[in-house]
Order: C-alpha cells, then sequence, then structure tokens
C-alpha cells in the first residue's frame, strides 16, 4: 500500500449513474486485478473504496457508480483537481487456479475489476468468457472494451433491453468453463453460488473504515477464520466462504 | 532544540503520541508502513480473555467530522494474544506496549490481566471499563463509582505493573468515576472511550450499523474530551492520558493544556495510516510556535 496524491486527468459519466475516472501518480503498489484504492474526499471523515478497473505504469482507472453522498462529490470533481488515495488495497484475484477457460461474471458496479482481470488472464493465454448483468441497456459498460481485448461477452438485462433477458445466472448456466471468478451485489453472488459447477472467486463489498486491515470494521467469518474484507479479501476462494 | 519527553509511571516516553487501541490492530499493518519505533508508545487492540469475532456487519457509519464503529471487542484472546501477536509484534516494536484489556464479568479482567503480566513487552496496563459495543460487561463497569472501583481493586491485586483505567464519557460525573479508581490504586486514568452514538439510513429507514448504535468518536467530539480531560485533572493527582479526536499537533498541546500527560490517537489511524508519525513529527515546530521548550512544563496549563 501507498499513500499519495493523484492527479484527476479524466471524470466523465459512461453509462446511467456510473462514472469513470482516471488518475495520475504512482501505480507501483499495485499488484493483482481485484484490489481496490480508497479515497479522500474534501469534508467527508472516511475515505471512499473504488475497485481498480485497469492501471499501467502512471495511470488507474476506476470506473463507480453513483449510489450516495461520497460518490456524488467523486462525480463532480474536475480535471487537474489532486486526490488523496491509498492505493494497491486488498488481495485481489489470483489466477493461478484459472484453467484454460476461465468465466468473468460480473453484475453491475461490481463489472469493473473484472476488466483487468480480462487482461491479465489474455495475457497469460487464457481463453476468457464474460458475462455481464445489468438491470437496463442504458446501465450497460465496458461491453466494447471486453470484446476489444478478445473475451467472448454476454450482456443480460433483467428487462431484455440488451443482450439476453434475465440475470447473469440464466446464461452461466450454459456455458462451459474451468473456473470462475466474480464480482456484484450479494445476492448475485448468492444465486451464483447455485449455479456454477467448478472452483472460483468471489470478490465482497462492506461497510469499511480503514481499507488496509487497522480497525476490524469489516471483517466476516469464513472456513479458515476470520477474514477482514479489506486486507485479506475482497476477494475470497469459493471453498472458504460460509454464506 | 524542544524536549518531548513525558514519563507515564516511572517509565519515559521519547514524545506523549499513543496510538489508541482499536486503531492500530498489534502494530504490525502499520509497521509495513513506517518504523512504528517513532511512537511514544501504543495500545495495543483489545484483548479479553476467549477470543471474540464481535458485531454483525455494518459495523462501521461516518459521521459529519467522525465515525461510528460497533466492532465490539473482536480479538484473538489472550492465550493467541501472548503466543502469536506479542512474538510478531517484537519484530517490529521495542518499546514497552500498552496492554488494553477488556471483559464481561470482574474476574475476566483479572484473568487477563494476570496472564497478561509477565509479559516483558508489555509497560502498562489500559483497562478498558467503556466499551460501549458489547452487551453485558465493558462499559457497564465504567458508569458508576462502584463498579470502577471492583474492577481497579481486583486487576491491582494481580499485577505490579501501572494499570490506566480508560473511562467513558457516557457518564453524569466523570471525576467521581477517576476518584473511585485512584482511591483504588489506579495509576493514571485514560479518557475517552467513544460516545454513544447512532445514524439511520434514509432509504431503509433502518440504523446503519447492525448493532444500531455504536461508538462516536473523531475530531466532532475533541471538545468534550478536553473538557473531561480538564474535570478529572482537577479531581485526581495521578496522570491522565487524554484522547478523542486527536489529528494535529496542536490538538496534543490542547489536550495537555487541559491536564494530559500523554495523548492518544485514533480515529485519525484509519483516515491517514501515517497520521501518528506525522504529529510526531510536527510537534517540535509546533512547540517552538507557542514558545513550549518542555512538554512535560504544560501539563494542566490551563488551569
Amino acid at each position: 500500500m501507498t499513500q499519495g496524491f493523484y492527479e484527476i486527468i479524466y471524470n466523465e459519466k459512461i453509462a446511467k449513474n456510473i462514472y469513470k475516472m482516471i488518475l495520475s501518480g504512482d501505480t507501483s503498489a499495485i499488484t493483482a486485478p481485484g484490489q481496490f484504492v480508497n479515497l479522500k474526499l474534501e469534508g467527508r471523515f472516511l475515505r471512499r473504496p473504488i475497485s481498480i478497473c485497469d492501471w499501467n505504469g502512471e495511470t488507474i482507472t476506476l470506473i463507480y457508480k453513483v449510489v450516495g453522498d461520497g460518490t456524488e462529490q467523486m462525480s463532480m470533481m474536475t480535471v487537474g483537481q489532486m486526490v488523496d488515495v491509498l492505493v494497491g488495497l486488498g488481495n485481489g484475484y489470483d489466477t493461478f487456479k484459472s484453467g484454460e477457460n476461465p468465466l468473468l461474471i460480473g453484475g453491475g458496479v461490481g463489472v469493473p475489476p473484472l476488466y483487468g482481470l480480462a487482461k491479465k488472464l489474455i495475457a497469460e493465454g487464457k481463453s476468457v468468457s464474460v458475462v455481464l448483468g445489468f438491470n437496463t441497456a442504458d446501465e450497460v459498460f465496458l461491453k466494447d472494451e471486453f470484446e476489444a481485448l478478445g473475451a467472448k461477452v454476454t450482456v443480460t438485462t433483467a428487462d431484455g433491453s440488451l443482450g439476453v433477458k434475465g440475470f447473469v445466472t440464466d446464461a452461466v448456466k450454459e456455458m462451459e468453463y474451468s473456473y470462475f471468478f466474480t464480482c456484484g451485489p450479494e445476492p448475485m453472488l448468492k444465486a451464483i453460488e447455485r449455479t456454477v459447477t467448478t472452483g472460483g472467486q468471489y470478490s465482497f463489498e462492506e461497510r469499511m473504515g480503514c481499507g488496509f486491515g487497522a480497525c476490524m470494521g469489516c471483517t466476516c467469518k469464513t472456513k479458515y477464520g476470520n477474514k477482514r474484507i479489506c486486507k485479506d479479501g475482497p476477494v475470497l476462494e469459493r471453498e472458504e466462504i460460509i454464506w | 532544540m524542544v524536549n518531548t519527553k513525558v514519563t507515564l509511571s516511572g517509565i519515559e516516553l521519547d514524545n506523549p503520541i499513543i496510538p489508541a487501541s482499536g486503531t492500530f490492530g498489534f502494530g504490525y499493518e502499520f509497521a509495513e508502513l513506517y518504523d512504528i519505533n517513532c511512537l511514544g508508545t501504543f495500545s495495543f487492540k483489545g484483548t479479553t480473555k476467549d477470543p471474540r469475532f464481535g458485531n454483525p456487519t455494518p459495523r462501521i457509519a461516518e459521521t459529519a467530522s467522525g465515525m461510528l464503529n460497533a466492532v465490539g471487542l473482536q480479538n484473538p484472546g489472550v492465550e493467541k494474544v501472548i503466543s502469536e501477536e506479542l512474538p510478531k509484534l517484537k519484530k517490529c516494536f521495542h518499546k514497552p506496549v500498552m496492554a488494553n484489556v477488556s471483559g464481561f464479568a470482574v474476574d475476566d479482567y483479572v484473568y487477563t490481566v494476570e496472564r497478561l503480566s509477565d509479559e516483558s513487552q508489555i509497560g502498562w496496563f489500559e483497562v478498558n471499563i467503556s466499551c460501549p459495543n458489547v452487551h453485558g460487561g465493558g462499559m457497564s463497569f465504567g458508569t458508576t463509582p462502584e463498579a470502577a472501583a471492583e474492577v481497579t481493586r481486583a486487576v491491582r491485586r494481580v499485577t505490579t505493573k501501572p494499570i490506566y483505567i480508560k473511562l467513558s464519557p457516557n457518564v453524569a460525573d466523570i471525576a467521581s468515576i477517576a476518584k473511585a479508581c485512584e482511591a483504588e490504586g489506579a495509576d493514571g486514568i485514560s479518557l475517552i472511550n467513544t460516545l454513544l452514538g447512532m445514524r439511520i439510513d434514509l432509504k431503509t429507514r433502518k440504523p446503519v450499523i447492525a448493532n444500531k448504535t455504536g461508538g462516536f468518536s473523531g475530531p466532532a467530539i475533541k471538545p468534550v474530551a478536553v473538557r473531561m480531560v480538564y474535570q478529572v485533572f482537577d479531581a485526581v493527582k495521578i496522570p491522565i492520558i487524554g484522547m478523542g479526536g486527536v489529528s494535529t499537533a496542536e490538538d496534543v498541546i490542547e489536550f495537555m493544556l487541559a491536564g494530559a500527560t500523554a495523548v492518544q490517537v485514533g480515529a485519525a489511524n484509519l483516515i491517514d495510516p501515517f497520521a501518528s508519525r506525522d504529529i510526531i513529527n510536527e510537534l517540535p515546530r509546533v512547540m517552538e510556535k507557542y514558545g513550549i521548550n518542555n512538554l512535560t512544563d504544560i501539563i494542566g496549563g490551563a488551569h
């Protein structure tokens, strides 16, 4: 983990309530896709944890949903503003067990960290399939970007306005895969648990105090003992999770 | 050169900055970020007789200039603290550490203090009779002079190490509780623990925190804490460790003027992991600004 001041070089709306922010600065603390950053916002006491969508040597891309006052404030920040960020938090996804044709399942604002993951898996020579679930067509984002990486993309929408009508599980149950990686709202994760047939990794969300393992604000029970979602997670292996 | 040294019950600290229990774990998360030997000391994660998972999540909520937490004393239990946490801590921290202990009955406190008493790494005990987030015990020992006295008397019998009793601000008369602890042989008083608070989510129309109530901390509570340190300083002769919303070197001076010999930094560590180190680095400059050569000279200076 590092702490630093990052310059906002991009911050635009890309879908309904969804924004993309690009930060410029030191990215050396990022070690795996699925990690997150924690942003300090002017006038807010707690930082805002946001998953890392993509990164390179100089920039970090975040895609976030406006869900409350903090993220609304983020959406109004402008290019050139500096922001205090803790970078490289959490364990991230481990691609070691992925097999040859892993499946990535993302729901809503759970989709962004899967982009960095797809990039890594494809660089490792894996054949990647992606299922992206949204409520309606106007919420869809990153579909073209995943396709540009060379992933096989299936979109589902709850109202059928784009792609398969229904939930991600309606698409997943028709597919074959060696392993899965997922991120999304907890009801979706629970539905996935009832659908999948292989090992996999789940990324969880929780209200956090610090984001780096000090406050014990986000602890959950696992088969291997207590884990802090922020430090020992947010990614947990399927076999250790107590649902 | 200004002198930042202070003494707590015969043990000299390089400076009065002490990360507060529950915001600093057992030190090693922070030792990955900076050399924690710059600290005066720190108070380790509240330890109980048995391991505790703590409360269900969400355990955290934001407030204006502060936060609520209802962690509920999650800790691995005293045996694992001795066998795992203290040896790990020894590798990264070479000063006496403050052992924060909690319980649900007087016997729990006695057991935990007695079990830890021979550990050479421990310089002081900080006996938490003020946790607002557990049911039965915890804060209930800190809300009457009689119960506070009972815990103090019991732990006094089982250790020769200095005992600081950590008091709750959720009381009508903090001075009488501090006096009761002093009368039973407490070596010092730590205050304040968090204020009992609540937040309600407008969308769900339910409390944000699963435990419903949580402990309120952060800069918002600092005036309450300064006032209580000031009142307790008038009531007792033993040293006071002041805390509540400390996030700058100026805050440290303010607490010391109110009567604190040392100062704990709590919620600030969670927002800025380097906060305690930065306050230590800032302290000499702020002392010079206010014409302070020896920090000990200003203790209780506002009285």
